[in-house]
């Protein structure tokens, strides 16, 4: 049962938003009136309208702007002179994190130390300091695309994931977030030397080294095998031609003839590309 | 007054929703937990619960345990002359559980709310609820145990938004579920699991160890060849889990043929041993994240339930795998039953849970055999076309049309079946209609099969000849391993006939079992200190002086607690 668009938000009683929140507070209170074991029909309509509506939200919230960030109030003329400073830097860091090299960000990083004399600053200037704290927290956990390395060095200078660091306290789950960002980039080193090894052609020693990296410790946390998986398979997919036994080895392994649709969310036509050409080893 | 009961592979509980909470119900013995154990007595008369549990080592013959594996099979267990089959065996530890609940709230219970795995199948589901009927209990919903323990946990917590992962490892079965909680909603997003895994299978483990370590050189390798070897075992197997928990090495001990034979394991080789049993742990939660569309850092909690949670590698691994410790703010071993009381309150319309409300999933999918062309005009059989995709919010009503691939083609035979496999052997089947169809050029003819599943785990199959508009309706009520309506009245009328040890006599029953069972374990002069202590107690159980038996009891016990160090439940 599908339902277009326009019926779903006049079932849930509400007009066109992109608000998930407020689409699940309309069907919680409908569903109160409409619960699944008294009204079996009104709560199949209700939820097709429920689920219609989320998408159409998604759809909404993709399709427009992202909303603004008020500004905190009561901030000292010091703060924001500092802060307007410091921002281009922190910015043109965005920047080398997702369009230019690892050894760039890093070395833009490097100036700007020493550009502002941040050591220093570290243990004369808390207000400094902890602006330039700040702008790297937002480098690290907003943007997507950041460097590994430039996350391990950001994250051993300020040691958000140290115990008792103020970060634990404020703000657990960036910290686990962040813990786990660590452990996905030594996964994502571990798949870079694999497809190295699979270049140069030693097929055999990298299906060796993958089954000793299965039962590895790393790849135990399951956030951190689904994208060993993926980028794998996204590596293995632009390889010509495709390495069959280390293919076999890795379908085998993960039981991608099982369940593969993570492989194909994370990057669709590398998996088309990969499945295309790797079709008559899934047995 | 419904009554939420947690059936389970190793022990089972009772809770009532009362005053707004849930309230465990305690046994004969004073104890929440009930061992699903079930035994006749020297006089044939049936014992539950611990008593059982205590003679599975000197009476393993009228003795039975870990039946739920068989719910949903025809496999029957012999206790003495008579066979049971794991519904009977089942009905009577909800009996006993009935009577302990009437007992506590001083009034008759004649409804139950029962959870089961979410992984349960379709046959498991209805011998659940024929178990139910058996021991006069109405069951006015089965829960999924996860859903239970979040049901639990959900209230508990009381934060108005949250997600979370239910990890449930009982004695014999692991399911998973994710669960989100909106505005007074707890909505189940995605379960899996299996149905043959769970903290029996580490104690089996132990025993597999020992026979290859020191059994096989002195003759014995089949571990089941002897009832009471098998048990004695068992017995010893849990006792070395329960150290291991603690110490980093334990023993096991048994004496065969004149001889001890003596093992020790250290913890970091049971750690290795039970690589391949964690191993498996993995598949299910991967599968749930997936169709939950979730990653293990967007949830909020990760929630312990099912005994088996208790064990320290189980905990470190569930840390390992999401990055995170787990919650462990209600009993693992309550959790479910608490559940299931909260389910009897919602389905009892208790004032404080009427701004609570529970969707389920139905945790596999469910379809139709179809043949699929292989040449040009050749059509081969046996391929599964999914109606219901797993993980779709219950109830749920789904449609697909089927063609057919003959030409003039008068019949169609529609089998069912559950399961994810693409093909139908690999799947279990659930039913089958023939209905006729006018004869038309093969493909011409369509017939749309609509399949109803509804909040108890019952479907509905509907066909509709499209040409006609003709309907054929199935309602899979009875299939392979099910007792069919006759059949139940049929046992009911046997289990009428068991006599059931008096319950107020439990106590004492119970304490005499354990004597004989550490009698037989025991050698030398603890041996006769136990014959001497039980030999006592049944004198003074002979004057049927309430008083003086008490403290007879109290006495006897205390030397048994002695002699094995602690009370073991």
């Amino acid at each position: 049962m599908t339902m277009s668009s326009p019926e779903c938000w006049q079932h849930l009683g509400l007009t066109p938003t992109p608000d998930e929140r407020e689409i699940k507070r309309a069907y919680a209170r409908l569903l109160k009136t409409t619960r699944p074991e008294d009204d079996p029909e009104g709560f199949q309509i209700l939820r097709s309208a429920f689920e219609a509506a989320l998408w159409a939200a998604d759809a909404l919230r993709q399709a427009g702007p992202a909303p603004e960030v008020a500004e905190a109030p009561g901030r000292d003329t010091r703060d924001l002179n500092l802060e307007a400073q410091l921002r281009p830097h922190i910015e043109e860091l965005a920047r080398l994190n997702e369009q230019g090299t690892s050894e760039e960000a890093l070395l833009a990083l490097a100036e700007l130390m020493v550009r502002f004399d941040l050591h220093t600053a570290k243990q004369q200037d808390a207000q400094l300091w902890s602006l330039f704290e700040d702008g790297m927290l937002w480098v690290c956990c907003d943007i997507a695309a950041n460097h590994d390395d430039f996350l391990r060095e950001a994250i051993a200078l300020f040691g958000w994931t140290e115990p008792g660091n103020w970060l634990a306290e404020k703000d657990a789950r960036t910290v686990e977030w962040l813990k786990l960002r660590l452990k996905e980039a030594d996964a994502l080193s571990a798949v870079d030397a694999l497809l190295d090894q699979l270049e140069r052609g030693e097929e055999g020693d990298a299906s060796q080294q993958l089954a000793h990296l299965v039962e590895d410790e790393m790849l135990v946390n399951v956030d951190v095998r689904h994208l060993f998986e993926a980028e794998l398979m996204v590596g293995l997919s632009e390889l010509e031609p495709l390495p069959m036994v280390f293919s076999q080895r890795a379908i085998e392994l993960f039981g991608w003839q099982r369940d593969y649709r993570h492989l194909h969310e994370y990057h669709p036509e590398a998996w088309e590309r990969f499945h295309g050409r790797a079709e008559h080893l899934v047995v | 007054m419904i009554l939420g009961i947690d059936l389970g592979t190793t022990n089972s509980l009772a809770a009532v929703w009362q005053d707004g909470r849930a309230v465990m119900i305690p046994n004969a013995l004073g104890q929440t937990l009930t061992p699903s154990v079930v035994g006749l007595d020297d006089q044939g008369e049936v014992l539950v619960g611990q008593a059982a549990r205590e003679r599975l080592l000197t009476h393993p013959q009228l003795t039975a345990s870990v039946f739920k594996r068989y719910m949903g099979s025809n496999r029957t267990e012999r206790l003495g002359t008579q066979s049971f089959r794991a519904e009977e065996l089942s009905a009577l530890v909800l009996k006993s559980l009935k009577a302990d609940a009437e007992r506590f709230l001083g009034q008759p219970v004649e409804e139950a709310v029962i959870t089961v795995p979410a992984y349960f199948s379709d046959a498991q589901r209805k011998a659940t609820k024929i178990a139910g009927q058996l021991a006069g209990l109405k069951v006015e919903r089965l829960v999924n145990e996860p859903t239970a323990a979040a049901l639990a946990y959900g209230l508990h917590e009381g934060s108005p938004e949250s997600r979370f992962l239910v990890f449930d490892l009982g004695g014999g079965t692991f399911d998973i579920s994710i669960l989100e909680l909106f505005e007074g909603v707890m909505e189940v997003r995605a379960s899996a699991g299996d149905n043959f895994l769970g903290g029996e299978d580490f104690s089996e483990l132990l025993i597999d160890g020992f026979i290859e370590a020191v059994g096989k050189a002195r003759g014995l390798s089949d571990k089941q060849a002897d009832a009471n070897l098998y048990q004695a075992l068992r017995k010893q197997a849990e006792q070395a889990k329960r150290t291991l928990s603690s110490a980093e090495r334990a023993s096991m001990e048994l004496h065969y043929q004149g001889e001890l034979l003596s093992w020790t394991i250290s913890d970091s080789e049971f750690l290795q041993r039970c690589e391949p049993l964690l191993k498996r742990l993995r598949e299910p939660i991967e599968r749930a994240l997936r169709d939950a569309r979730l990653k293990a850092i967007d949830l909020d909690q990760i929630v312990l339930a099912g005994g088996a949670t208790r064990k320290p590698i189980i905990r470190k691994l569930v840390a390992k795998l999401f990055g995170r410790l787990p919650a462990m703010n209600i009993n693992p071993d309550e959790v479910v039953a608490q559940g299931a009381a909260v389910m009897a309150g919602l389905k009892a319309r208790d004032a404080a849970l009427n701004e609570v409300v529970m969707t389920d999933v139905a945790p596999y999918s469910l379809g139709i055999e179809v043949s699929e062309q292989t040449a040009p005009g050749r059509y081969q059989p046996g391929f599964y076309l999914p109606i219901i995709e797993r993980n779709l919010v219950v109830p749920v009503s789904r449609e697909q049309v089927v063609n057919t691939v003959a030409d003039n083609q008068t019949a169609l035979h529609v089998r069912i079946f559950q399961g994810e496999s693409r093909l139908v052997k690999d799947n279990i089947f659930l039913g089958e209609i023939t209905i006729p169809v006018p004869p038309k050029p093969a493909g011409q003819m369509a017939v749309s099969v609509r399949f109803t599943y509804d909040v108890n785990g019952l479907l509905e199959a509907e066909m509709t000849v499209e040409a006609t508009g003709e309907k054929h309706r199935l309602i899979i009520e009875d299939n392979p391993g099910v007792l069919t309506p006759e059949q139940v009245e049929e046992r009911l009328h046997a289990l009428s006939k068991l006599k059931i040890h008096p319950r107020e006599l439990l106590p004492n029953a119970t304490l005499l079992a354990r004597a004989d069972r550490m009698y037989q374990q025991l050698l030398g002069d603890e041996r006769q200190w136990v014959a001497q202590a039980a030999a006592q107690f049944q004198a003074i159980l002979e004057q049927q002086d309430e008083a003086a038996i008490v403290k007879a009891r109290e006495e006897l016990k205390r030397v048994l607690d002695e002699l094995e160090g602690e009370g073991w439940l």
